[in-house]
């Protein structure tokens, strides 16, 4: 019932925020399209597919390819922003306190309060793209990539969220202006190989990528984007270590947040 | 003859509002904030703007500050026309709008006020000095925090500034909008009497807005009660109570030796005081309750213990019973 | 006069300071950014073509970081402005609060300058391609210069409006990101009677200007975009400071409300 009414309560904030704000509403249909299109429109009129392909190294579709990447990284960010950042948010606007005193753990508020709001809106930018991917691979093509997206977006939810709340137990103890998240999202994004595959990058950054759950969820996603290549034993294969992530950064998270919690209540950061 | 600083005559102003109505629809709402509002200040007075929220306190206050525009009516500061000659009347104020805003948050309050008076103009070490003596008159410096960030400033703090940043060009006329809404009593206090000390021994006008009555009563010489965008009652707080009650209540709590009866007591009484006179047997004594006009009250008061005192009795505990400016608020504005 | 123009330009030097971890956190976060983005469009240019389509796409972020920082620092501070209370501090100073939102060109001037040096020296650490050398220097302070004009009458006719009705940060947000999309565009590849329709477009030449002055453009149209520049500056300014009085008209009509940014 608890946790019920916690998900009811992030959800109905959202229909309220923008029912409000419809500009909003529009700018986040519109924010994926302009970043595929100005990331394509300018591939192409410095390179070429074939150049892409090759220096991917596997028969993909750029458009497919960035599809995903670009869902991914929506979704990812939000996420970071939402769940991490919430800390900083609720701080700014003076509702910290009362978020805090909710009869939940804070991570918990923090996460399910969010679930809602996630599912919905990734769910909708996914079907946003649905017309470009049936343009790409046909009716069946385009309908099985779909679904592979929308399985990196839940599966890859899991551990992100985490993770995230890992960053937002950090952000409640320190200074406001110091926002690390606006720096720390583009590394991760950068790191987990979002428009640029990890494979292709130097060891010691593929390692680094190697520990961030978004690296998983980009090329689960990106599965899609591969022509003619099995895909079933790889997918399995990364579902399974993100189920192991999710348990971890949530086991993580949920340790971490209670002792921030405490340190800020204790320091007055509060 | 007394010299004019505030001259409002029949100000209204209107407000747009919109509501909304389902998800694209919206219903356009005519708020009437100032229904024709006159007034005068005086030299040298504190005048109190009292009134509910949303009464047109802050849109007067705003007008008069040159910050918005009447839809019709006039009215001039020191003899300039706030909206003809916005400039001049600028020179010559000094305002606080909110305690708890309008400054750079990561400047110091002294730097605050630095920025603030070079736009008055002021510069060098005039600015310095006239900063320096503005932050020891609110207390700032005597507090340590001249020179602390304004983000770290308590409300106490911010609100003592507001005030340094108004009296920073030594105005002739101070508008404050309820400068001391939310502070601790020990600033509330600070800045009542300094206020009260600019405008009895500077000679400044002050005009404040409060809703806090007891506020009102210590500071103004003379006050507006204001609802609805209407002035409903404007005097001095020893007038405006007598709209609601011409009457004052006297209770004494007497002792009576055994040779004076209660009839005595009543005849003696009433034959110095017009009206209705109750004298109750009480276990710790004889309760007297006069009801009386207020310009009786003092004379009348004093007669009445000559006389106690002549027939041996012995005054245990007297207390007047008059109606409080909450009263006249309350009763002025409907509760509302 | 002047003392005012002292404590706007001592204001803003003072906050540039106070926040600059702020700051800070801008430009290492803005730089990052942009490297993201283009390590994906590098995935489609041949590596024979490297140095030449990074060339071409640094110089354009570059002229994009001062439209964008200027919208954002400029435009965007008004909102915050407004908040803390200060626009009508300032009118009661006999002072336009525009001259405290024009004295922000300081920090939108030195953030966007930094974003562009930061860029270069990660874009050079990260390709091993020299992207910072030019060919006409003053050709391309001409063309900072009208690019800042542009950028800063854009960004007060933000503000302005911001202050008479709202105005959805987001849509702003889409227009100054989509604003690359149309600098990019190399001017030899339009058809000829396109080119000065393009070049018409605001910023568009002056960041022509800036890509012939670093090589990586002909200058077939140079003396065009230098004279449509400086027309188009003229002409925004001129919108800019006519859209301020109307606003400082429309504040004493109908009092300052919060309305800003949403």
């Amino acid at each position: 019932m608890g946790l019920w009414t916690l998900l009811k309560s992030g959800l109905v904030l959202d229909i309220y925020f923008f029912k409000n704000n419809r500009a909003q509403l529009v700018s986040m249909f519109a924010w994926p399209y302009i970043l595929l299109a100005l990331m394509l429109g300018m591939g192409f009129l410095f390179g070429s597919a074939e150049t892409f392909k090759s220096n991917v190294g596997v028969e993909a579709d750029p458009v497919v390819f960035f599809v995903a990447s670009t869902l991914i990284a929506m979704a990812s960010l939000s996420v970071m922003w939402e769940v991490g950042g919430t800390v900083l948010y609720h701080r700014w606007i003076g509702t910290l306190p009362y978020v805090l005193i909710a009869p939940y753990r804070t991570s918990i508020t923090l996460v399910m309060s969010y679930i809602p709001r996630y599912l919905l809106w990734s769910f909708m930018q996914l079907s946003e793209f649905v017309p470009v991917l049936i343009w790409r691979e046909g009716l069946v093509g385009g309908l099985a990539d779909t679904l592979v997206m929308g399985l990196a977006i839940v599966i890859g939810m899991l551990p992100l969220l985490g993770f995230a709340a890992i960053f937002g137990s950090f952000l409640l103890t320190i200074k406001e202006e110091t926002n690390v998240l606006s720096w720390l999202n583009p590394i991760i994004l950068i790191l987990s190989g979002a428009f640029y595959p990890a494979y292709l990058f130097p060891i010691w950054a593929r390692f680094l990528s190697m520990l961030l759950p978004t690296t998983y969820t980009f090329e689960l996603a990106r599965l899609s984007s591969l022509v003619g290549a099995p895909k079933l034993a790889e997918m399995t294969f990364l579902i399974a270590v993100l189920l192991g992530m999710s348990f971890l950064y949530n086991a993580l998270s949920f340790t971490l947040m209670g002792k921030a919690e405490k340190r800020a209540l204790k320091s007055g950061a509060v | 003859m007394k010299e004019e600083v505030v001259a409002a005559e029949n100000l209204r102003k209107s407000y747009e509002t919109y509501l909304r109505r389902g998800l694209f629809n919206r219903e356009r709402k005519v708020v009437e904030a100032l229904k024709g509002v006159s007034f005068r200040i005086y030299r040298g007075e504190v005048f109190g703007l009292l009134g509910p929220n949303g009464a047109g306190k802050t849109t007067t206050v705003k007008i008069l500050s040159t910050l918005l525009l009447p839809d019709s009516g006039v009215a001039t500061v020191l003899g300039y026309d706030v909206v003809k000659e916005a400039v001049e009347v600028r020179r010559r104020i000094g305002v606080s709008l909110t305690v708890e805003k309008g400054f750079f948050w990561k400047l110091t309050g002294r730097e605050n006020l630095m920025y603030f008076g070079m736009l008055y103009g002021m510069d060098g070490a005039e600015l310095k000095q006239r900063v320096q003596k503005m932050l020891e008159l609110v207390g700032l410096e005597e507090l340590g925090s001249s020179d602390k960030l304004y983000e770290e400033y308590s409300l106490g703090m911010k609100a003592r500034l507001s005030i340094a940043r108004a009296l920073l060009t030594d105005p002739e006329l101070l508008i404050l909008d309820e400068p001391t809404l939310g502070l601790d009593p020990p600033s509330a206090r600070l800045l009542r009497e300094l206020l009260i000390k600019v405008a009895h021994q500077e000679g400044k006008t002050v005009l404040i807005t409060t809703h806090n009555m007891f506020e009102a009563e210590i500071m103004c010489d003379r006050l507006a009660i204001i609802n609805e965008g209407t002035i409903v009652a404007m005097d001095t707080v020893e007038g405006l109570k007598k709209l609601v009650s011409d009457e004052i209540t006297l209770e004494m709590l007497v002792v009576l030796p055994a040779r004076v009866s209660l009839k005595q007591l009543r005849e003696e009484i009433s034959e110095v005081v017009s009206s209705r006179v109750e004298v109750d047997p009480m276990e710790e004594g004889t309760r007297i309750r006069v009801v009386m006009r207020p310009l009786e009250k003092e004379q009348a008061t004093q007669e009445m213990l000559r006389r106690l005192h002549s027939m041996g009795c012995s005054v245990r505990r007297i207390e007047v019973k008059e109606p409080t400016l909450e009263d006249v608020f309350i009763e002025l504005t409907g509760g509302n | 006069m002047w003392v005012k123009v002292k404590a706007v330009i001592w204001l803003h030097t003072l906050r540039l300071w106070r926040y600059g971890m702020s700051f800070i956190n801008m430009i290492l976060s803005q730089v990052l950014w942009i490297l993201l983005f283009i390590m994906g469009v590098l995935l489609f240019v041949p590596p024979e073509h490297l140095t030449v389509a990074l060339r071409m796409a640094y110089w354009t972020i570059a002229a994009w970081s001062v439209i964008s920082s200027f919208s954002s620092l400029v435009g965007g501070w008004t909102s915050f402005f407004i908040l803390m209370g200060m626009v009508e501090e300032h009118l009661l100073r006999n002072t336009s609060p525009f001259t405290t939102i024009i004295g922000r060109v300081l920090t939108g001037t030195t953030v966007s300058f930094a974003i562009m040096i930061a860029m270069g020296y990660a874009f050079s650490w990260i390709f091993g391609r020299v992207l910072m050398t030019v060919e006409r220097p003053p050709l391309i302070l001409m063309a900072f210069a009208l690019l800042i004009v542009e950028s800063l009458s854009y960004a007060l006719s933000i503000s302005a409006t911001s202050m008479r009705t709202s105005i959805s940060e987001q849509f702003l947000e889409i227009l100054n990101f989509g604003i690359i999309g149309l600098l990019i565009i190399p001017v030899s590849v339009l058809p000829e009677y396109a080119r000065l329709i393009y070049l018409a477009i605001p910023y568009v030449a002056p960041t022509y200007m800036i890509k012939v002055s670093v090589g990586g453009e002909s200058p077939i149209l140079m003396r065009e975009a230098a004279l449509i520049s400086v027309i188009e500056s003229i002409l925004m300014a001129f919108i800019a400071l006519r859209l301020i009085r109307s606003v400082e008209e429309h504040i004493r009509r109908k009092g300052v409300r919060a309305v800003g940014f949403w």
